[in-house]
């Protein structure tokens, strides 16, 4: 699996490595199971307009109930 | 068709006389209902061809006007506030600020009335006009050159704050801290970014000449980050105030602290624009052994909104009891459990906590599980839109996609601490002696169930992991 473009073929190197980094973080954390998070995601905002969440930036799912 | 023929021959008002309105505001004191209704009075005159101009250009050298009066007052204040003469002194220079005819109520009410001119009334204006009026404000509040009255409104407020026992004082200032924030409104989205370019490029070549809305976004990022505690106070002791002007500060997200963010974020999303539609109860009856199932069943055939707004009543089968609260808390928590049960397949626990989890790349082997996913979206969404417990704690990653921020590789570490090790060998090493390409193997991501040692006693909740950014 290339990780960009033409990837499978183009050499991890000193200058080029902090994006390699950050490409395989991606993949790591969102690529390989980006259709679970988007579906899940889509669920989310439902019910949370998504400007309000990105824009506030909190959220708290674990109020506890008294 | 009839506002057409009365503006082919609007009615002739003199300049002098149009500039009159103003005094409403700017004489004595000026109840909240004249102010609604001078407001009103400028809007309808505004459809007389250069009306809005006039009044405008009124408003703007009242404004300025008070902003030097304002500014020699704070003058006063700062030097009593220094003495050490203690609180008599301040007292009495504060009530100057207090009364609803002082100077920072007047500069108060004539901003609030350009912008109230200048904002776009819902479906009257079309897209260019909209951005004209922007510009046009932008370029009024920029004519002021107001920030020395800032600076020395700053000033005051950081004496007050290294004096405990003259808090009071800075709720006096309260309206021209608003004035600060109406004048700030356009600056606010592009603020946090651009002021942080700007500090990068200060380091880079120091005092580089900025214009005056910049030199606005600057005013609004340091002031706001230097009087956090001041501004938290305020909004924590008079919430309405983020409803208005004060909303701004959600754009430097430094400023308002947790619980501050919690009742704008609540008094946001509980606000309704729409007309009351009823969506009645949602009605469930489900197998306690099948909760998860029996509410995806259920649930899936309703839309978002009907989910959201609907009364949430359950009932586990063969089981008495009224759902006055205490079957829906438990449903929550069967639900909670059943998302990760592991036949579902639907996520994974990190292998040592078995606390927070992460979707399963595998999770294909169930047919329906992006309908599943779904699911589990709409379940967090209604458990914070009815502030419910929801105990599921996901991987950090997870929750910053959530908050709609990009991925960072430091979160691999939650998820698989040995690639997160590798990752950082390359940082600090020259990789190209590996041999490695752009590319991964599908097969080797098998992080999912591996690691997260480190974290084994800790569990996340999004607001304490929102907090830590």
């Amino acid at each position: 699996m290339p990780l960009k473009e033409g990837g499978e073929s183009l050499p991890v190197s000193q200058e080029n490595k902090r994006e390699f980094v950050q490409l395989s973080a991606r993949y790591r954390l969102y690529s390989s199971i980006e259709k679970q998070i988007e579906s899940l995601l889509a669920g989310f905002y439902e019910i949370i307009p998504k400007d309000l969440v990105t824009i506030v930036r909190l959220l708290y799912c674990f109020v506890y109930f008294i | 068709m009839e506002e057409k023929i009365l503006l082919a021959n609007p009615p002739q008002i003199p300049h002098a006389v149009l500039r009159l309105i103003v005094n409403i505001l700017t004489i004595g004191e000026c109840s909240g209902r004249t102010f609604q209704q001078s407001l009103a009075l400028i809007q309808h005159l505004s459809h007389i061809p250069d009306a809005r101009d006039v009044v405008a250009q009124e408003l703007k050298s009242k404004a300025q006007e008070f902003g030097q009066n304002l500014f020699s007052d704070l003058d006063e204040l700062a030097a009593a506030l220094q003495s050490s003469q203690g609180t008599i002194l301040v007292t009495s220079v504060a009530s100057k600020f207090s009364p609803a005819s002082s100077e920072q109520a007047k500069l108060l009410r004539v901003l609030k009335t350009i912008d109230y001119m200048y904002s776009p009334k819902p479906a009257t204006l079309s897209g260019p006009q909209r951005s004209e009026d922007t510009e046009k404000v932008q370029g009024i509040y920029e004519s002021f050159r107001f920030t020395p009255l800032w600076q020395r409104l700053g000033d005051c407020l950081a004496v007050i704050e290294q004096k405990p026992d003259t808090e009071h004082v800075a709720t006096v200032l309260l309206p021209l801290i608003e004035a600060l924030m109406v004048v700030c409104k356009y600056v606010g989205s592009k603020a946090v970014s651009a002021g942080a370019s700007r500090v990068l490029r200060a380091s880079a070549s120091p005092r580089s000449p900025a214009t005056p809305r910049e030199s606005m976004e600057d005013l609004f990022v340091t002031f706001t980050d230097a009087h956090r505690k001041a501004l938290n106070l305020m909004v924590r002791n008079n919430p309405s105030l983020m409803s208005g002007s004060f909303s701004l500060l959600v754009h430097n997200p430094r400023v308002l602290d947790f619980d501050n963010k919690r009742n704008y974020f609540n008094q946001q999303l509980h606000r309704r624009p729409h007309m009351r539609e009823h969506h009645g109860t949602i009605q469930l009856n489900v197998r306690r052994a099948r909760v998860f199932e029996d509410s995806f069943q259920y649930l899936q055939r309703k839309t978002g909104d009907q989910i959201k707004y609907g009364k949430l009543s359950v009932r586990f089968y063969d089981e008495e009891g009224v759902d006055a609260g205490g079957v829906t808390r438990e449903w929550f928590q069967i639900l909670a459990r059943q998302m990760f049960d592991p036949n579902n397949a639907l996520f994974q626990p990190c292998a040592a906590d078995k606390l927070t989890y992460q979707p399963n790349k595998n999770s294909w082997v169930n047919p329906e599980h992006l309908s599943f996913f779904k699911f589990v979206g709409r379940v967090i969404g209604k458990a914070i839109y009815d502030g419910r417990l929801l105990d599921a704690y996901f991987a950090r990653s997870l929750y910053r996609q959530l908050l709609g921020k990009p991925v960072d590789y430091k979160d691999v570490e939650w998820v698989d601490p040995e690639y997160y090790n590798s990752l950082c060998w390359i940082l600090e090493n020259d990789p190209s002696a590996l041999d490695l390409t752009f590319s991964v193997e599908a097969d080797e991501v098998g992080f999912f169930g591996m690691g997260c040692n480190k974290y084994s006693n800790q569990s996340f909740s999004l607001e304490e992991t929102v907090l830590c950014h």
